[in-house]
């Protein structure tokens, strides 16, 4: 018999099914399973799992090595991907009038801004290309982290009020 | 970093990191987004990795991370118009062009999608991706021991279904 407790194998038993072990540690493993039902039942669907292992998607590596090349095009490192509290784009849209030629530039329709000052207090659905500044990453923190914390303050003071 | 070697990086982590945002989001599209996102991310922020875990698992926690977050606002996501790329995916499971899987095991990897979360990627990471229970921790947030418990329940769990 072995000496190998199916206990023992279970922890190892994924790496044998995917060809991952060698030498006496595969034999020693191999001759568990051959004796053992439970063990070579799991040994079976764990093979299954290895079958159906998914694969990276045809040109997906590319993809990503192009938008590595354009560093701010997609995926900021700091800010997407999560929702930023609402009173951080309202603050965005109050500077945005405040100072309107300092963030917004061309690409920044006037009936946007018109869009924003008429829905102040409920702009926060605002779509995010309206805040798209030149180099192209999504407006917001990066402005509001060039504002001083004095200008800041009053922002947020202006809003809660 | 120079780009060949950033390049050598998603070349070489690639497939692992959409393995495992596919096991949270279940879309492959999503996938490749949380993929791409997560990536991008992770290289760009090398100089946060901190050399106290393998690159590999750092990247894999991160692009979980980026998995979950896409959860979130994937309402959102879905009204968007879809990429060319996307669109033009072929119909499947992810799995290699040419590969014909047996009924068994296309059936298994179903049932591997039902599994709570923690044990789904305990299970993938494992198995999949040939991490040590350490190491599957590192990426679904928990200590070694419960990897290990995690991944033990989840074969269990899958044996059960498929009896
Ligand atoms: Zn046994």
């Amino acid at each position: 018999m072995n000496t190998m407790t199916c206990e023992e194998l279970a922890d190892r038993l994924p790496d044998w099914a995917a060809g991952r072990l060698a030498g006496p540690e595969a034999e020693a493993t191999a001759a568990h399973v051959h004796g053992c039902a439970d063990c070579a039942a799991q040994a079976a669907l764990l093979r299954a799992l290895v079958a159906s292992r998914p694969t990276a998607p045809a040109g997906m590596s590319e993809r990503i090595a192009v938008a590595l090349r354009e560093p701010s095009r997609s995926a900021p490192p700091a800010i997407t991907g999560w929702r930023r509290p609402q009173w951080v784009v309202s603050a965005a849209a109050v500077l945005v009038l405040a100072l309107g030629t300092v963030v917004f530039r061309q690409t920044a329709e006037p009936t946007d801004v018109t869009a924003v000052s008429s829905a102040l207090g409920d702009v926060v659905e605002e779509e995010p290309v309206a805040w798209t500044l030149d180099d192209g990453a999504v407006a917001g923190a990066p402005v509001l982290d060039d504002l001083s914390e004095e200008a800041l303050a009053t922002l947020i003071e202006e809003l809660g009020a | 970093m120079d780009p060949e070697a950033l390049n050598e990086l998603v070349t070489l982590h690639q497939a692992s990191a959409y393995r495992v945002a596919l096991g949270i989001l279940g879309s492959e599209a999503d996938a490749q987004d949380a993929t791409q996102d997560g990536m991008l991310r992770a290289l760009r922020g090398l100089a946060g990795f901190r050399g106290d875990a393998s690159f590999r698992t750092w990247l894999l926690a991160i692009v979980a991370n980026e998995a979950r977050s896409l959860i979130r606002r994937s309402a959102r996501r879905r009204e968007a118009p879809l990429d060319e790329d996307v669109a033009g995916e072929a119909p499947g499971r992810g799995v290699a062009e040419g590969v014909v899987l047996q009924a068994e095991e296309a059936r298994v990897r179903a049932m591997l999608a039902r599994l709570p979360e923690k044990q789904r990627l305990a299970v993938q990471l494992r198995v999949d991706e040939g991490l040590s229970f350490r190491e599957v921790g590192e990426v679904i947030g928990s200590t070694e021991g419960a990897a290990r418990v995690n991944y033990h329940h989840g074969i269990r769990r899958l044996r059960e279904w498929l009896e």
